[in-house]
């Protein structure tokens, strides 16, 4: 007994000093007799119990970036999809590397791996970075990037980034293949040479690459394409990458512990450790905050006051996407744009945004008023103007006899109290709503999938291309919201087909121009999404949209202990 | 003895199938799958690219034999992979169990020690100012929501008093992780337990109320006997025995319990994880917490059953 004591004391010991790993933990533990879970309770070693972090460490929300009504959803899937994306974007942007990313303020292409780009005849032409190597020291070369294209359109892999190519010669071919077919038109002249031939001209291409993580053809290269995204490489340290930091571990429901990727092609990180911390609570990652824990917790408006007051922390904002009411145009009722415009001039957005956001919104009337150059000059704001409101609903002969359903599915306070701000002001000018939260349950989905929705509040990411719009407003649009404009198409194809920027500024333009009078949504807010960030402890961190890969300049972020 | 086990081992099998199918089909039943999860109507993604995911995901199959597919595979250990992590889901739960049985024991542990004790003290003390503190407190405890007092509990002893700490069960590069993990347990495991515990000091008070009040009782101190000795001899192991049924029938709620408050401390559990998977429609992950969460609940019924079996002879005999 005494004997057997000691051994489980010398068991003990080696765990916490860091020399035996959680599984040898259990092994051991395993022959004294000891089931599993008692000695790892016994032990205490979680699956990261024993991973000793030295030099600089950072610990921020995983979820910073998602804003306190995309929270739910960012905690529930706690690593990334790879091949799909995935809500967690914290992870993949510290682990892996783009070809090309955008400014965090979404008004430029920054190459990543890409050191420059050009497009000559249809044919993109990327020039790689020589000095980039992935975590294992293996250079990233052109084939890489070659293989990733060929692996997100291989239709076995049914990865959702695969149609960003459907303009390049060989997708069609690839996608009716017996057996995996590379796209033709995806070839490597050289190690750091890519080019793309494109069957017809896309000048929304490069836009796509922001949201592909290229992948390692070394190690990926013999992987089975229908199960890539169920091996373990993905949450373990198995996992290579070429960001800024390397996967070390991902600790189950708690967070991903990562380590300085000292070849980084941007330069080392002054940060040693980066701990993703997971939180399915947005109050207990702003309590992790308040003690210290937690460098950086997305937050609401409402917690304003309570964040200001605590030392060392300061509020930032960036563009979170564009607040809209979606209508199902085959409802009777909401097939006559008049209707839909009087909603727009019946709410009074500007009101809204400085009162519920508390300035941390602003009244806008398009899906992108990031992008200047393509918003015509000429668009009608629609300006609070209940009179007018009224005499549209007259005009299109509006009974008022149905109440409308009313959508909405943010679980933040703030999106609470402005949908019954725009419940009152629709009742106002004589339509009566309906509030029916989503709760996750699926109801609002089963309304879609049986086209029976009337309308909802949702909100459109900050996208940093027009070229996205017919992602929306295109064919997908018809599906969704029962509406399609030919006028509309055409513009866009016309601004795709062209490299020329004011050329595209000058069919975007147009395009929006349609949007903005048929109303097939009515855009509200360019609302911002806040983070309480320690900034005493925390410097040169820069923060965008969480849903793009946006360059984060991680390797300048440096921490005081 | 072996009879009883055998019997019992066919009850528990019934159980489990019988949760299966239920879970099965109220998960069918709710509107939605786990594609809307995956690929939310708001995201860029066409219908093609859901169609050839559900496609992929075997989702396209009528929901009997679905669940026939999952029975067969499940009685061989396998449960499948995750709908939306794509991740084993024995490794995902084998991963999580531990900390949720370790949360709930250390709970339990907690919430006997101090309702049975102070359940005594009340009880022999009945009408003493202890007694009515006991009381006021049991009653409040009871009435308090578990996540308002997870928050106030952190409010108080994390943020203003940095005691503990606030979320997780482990600090990362912790040097020594025992004292951490310890560390960590006390907020979660005092909140999930302060209910029970509240409910433990009401059940043993009245028990032991009733058994003072017994024949036996007066026999006994009438034999000479020590007062310590009558109590803990005489009265408490009779008035212990409806405590064990309570605390066996509270395993349910404690870990029903476990889902909020884990939620609240970001306590890596089951708890959790079934919030997320049932949210995502994640089928496989639900069945098998749902099995996982009927197993545990099983055997801590059995060994309610065994227990109640040494503390009153009576049982054995029937």
């Amino acid at each position: 007994m005494r004997k057997e004591a000691l051994r489980i004391d010398s068991l003990m010991a080696d765990a916490v000093a860091g020399r035996l790993s959680r599984r040898e933990v259990i092994k051991r533990a395993g022959a004294l007799g000891l089931s599993a879970p008692l000695a790892a309770a016994l032990i205490g070693v979680s699956e990261a119990g024993v991973s000793a972090q030295e030099g600089l460490t950072l610990s921020f929300d995983a979820g910073a970036t998602q804003g306190g009504g995309g929270r739910p959803n960012a905690a529930a899937v706690e690593y990334s999809y790879i091949i799909n994306g995935g809500s967690q974007f914290e992870i993949n942007r510290m682990v892996d590397a783009r070809l090309v990313t955008m400014s965090a303020d979404l008004q430029e292409f920054v190459g990543d791996l890409a050191e420059s780009w050009e497009v000559v005849d249809d044919v993109y032409t990327f020039t790689l970075r020589q000095n980039a190597v992935w975590h294992d020291g293996t250079p990233v070369t052109a084939k890489d990037v070659v293989f990733t294209i060929n692996l997100l359109t291989d239709p076995a892999t049914t990865s959702r980034w695969g149609s960003s190519f459907r303009n390049v010669v060989g997708y069609e071919e690839a996608q009716t293949a017996e057996t995996p077919t590379s796209l033709s038109g995806v070839t490597a002249p050289d190690d750091y040479t890519v080019q793309i031939e494109l069957a017809r001209p896309d000048s929304g291409m490069l836009a796509g690459f922001m949201f592909i993580n290229i992948l390692p053809e070394h190690v990926l290269g013999t992987a089975d394409r229908a199960t890539i995204t169920e091996l373990p490489y993905w949450t373990t340290s198995e996992r290579v990458g070429a960001g800024p930091f390397k996967f070390v571990q991902l600790v189950e429901g708690e967070r991903v512990e990562l380590v300085a990727h000292d070849q980084y092609h941007f330069g080392a990180p002054a940060i040693q450790n980066l701990n993703l911390l997971f939180f399915a609570s947005a109050e207990t990652s702003l309590a992790a905050f308040q003690q210290g824990a937690n460098l950086a917790a997305p937050m609401s408006v409402n917690e304003l006051e309570l964040v200001q007051s605590i030392e060392g922390a300061e509020v930032i904002s960036f563009p979170a996407g564009v607040g809209y009411i979606a209508y199902n145009v085959r409802q009777p009722e909401l097939a006559d744009k008049r209707v839909r415009q009087a909603m727009a001039y019946a709410i009074d957005k500007k009101t809204i945004a400085e009162t519920l956001f508390q300035g941390y919104a602003d009244a806008v009337y398009t899906e992108i008023p990031y992008v200047e150059w393509a918003q015509p000059d000429d668009a009608n704001p629609y300006d609070y103007d209940p009179e007018m409101a009224m005499q549209l609903l007259e005009e299109a002969g509006w009974t008022g006899e149905r109440t409308l359903g009313f959508w909405y599915y943010y679980t933040d306070p703030v999106t609470a109290a402005v949908m019954e701000a725009m419940q009152q002001y629709l009742a106002a000018v004589g339509i009566e709503t309906e509030l029916k939260f989503d709760d996750g349950s699926g109801v609002r989905l089963q309304e879609i999938e049986d086209q029976t929705w009337d309308m909802v509040y949702g909100s459109f990411g900050a996208q940093p291309s027009p070229a996205n719009l017919t992602a929306v407003w295109g064919p997908p649009g018809e599906v969704t919201y029962g509406w399609q404009n030919e006028e509309f198409n055409a513009e866009m194809d016309a601004a795709l087909a062209t490299y020329d920027r004011e050329e595209q500024a000058v069919h975007y333009q147009n395009a929006i121009r349609i949007l903005n009078e048929e109303a097939p949504n009515v855009w509200l807010f360019n609302r911002q999404n806040l983070i309480a960030l320690n900034t005493a402890a925390l410097q040169n961190s820069v923060w965008g949209p969480g849903h793009i890969y946006y360059f984060n300049r991680a390797n300048e972020w440096t921490v005081t202990e | 003895m072996a009879n009883y086990l055998v019997h019992r081992l066919f009850h528990a099998i019934t159980i489990l199938i019988g949760i299966s199918m239920l879970v099965f089909t109220f998960v069918e039943l709710a509107p939605g799958d786990a594609i809307d999860a995956l690929m939310p109507p708001e995201t860029l993604a066409t219908p093609e690219a859901k169609e050839a995911m559900r496609e992929r995901l075997g989702l396209n199959d009528p929901a009997p034999l679905r669940y026939v597919q999952w029975l067969q595979r499940a009685v061989t250990g396998d449960l499948g992979y995750s709908l939306t992590s794509r991740r084993p889901v024995t490794d995902i739960i084998m991963a999580r169990l531990p900390e949720t049985l370790q949360l709930v024991g250390v709970a339990m542990l907690f919430s006997i020690v101090i309702g049975v004790s102070t359940g005594i003290v009340s009880a022999i003390k009945q009408y003493s100012w202890i007694d009515y503190l006991a009381t006021f407190l049991s009653f409040f405890w009871l009435s308090i929501p578990g996540f308002f007092l997870g928050l106030l509990m952190i409010y108080i002893f994390a943020v203003k008093l940095n005691w503990f700490p606030v979320f997780g069960a482990s600090t990362a590069g912790a040097k020594n992780p025992v004292l951490d993990r310890l560390h960590h347990l006390v907020l979660p495991s005092a909140v999930l337990g302060l209910e029970l515990a509240a409910a433990l000091t009401r059940y043993t008070r009245a028990s032991l109320l009733e058994v003072l009040k017994e024949d036996y009782m007066r026999t006994a101190r009438a034999k000479g006997l020590k007062e310590w000795v009558v109590i803990v001899r005489h009265g408490l192991k009779n008035a212990l025995i409806p405590i064990i049924t309570v605390v066996a029938f509270r395993m349910p709620y404690l870990i029903s319990g476990a889902v909020v408050i884990e939620t609240v401390f970001q306590w890596p559990g089951l708890g959790l994880l079934t919030l997320n998977a049932a949210s995502q429609k994640d089928y496989p992950l639900v069945m098998a917490l749902a099995l996982a969460v009927t197993i545990v609940v099983v055997i801590s019924s059995f060994i309610a059953d065994v227990a109640y079996s040494i503390v009153d002879p009576r049982i054995r005999i029937k």
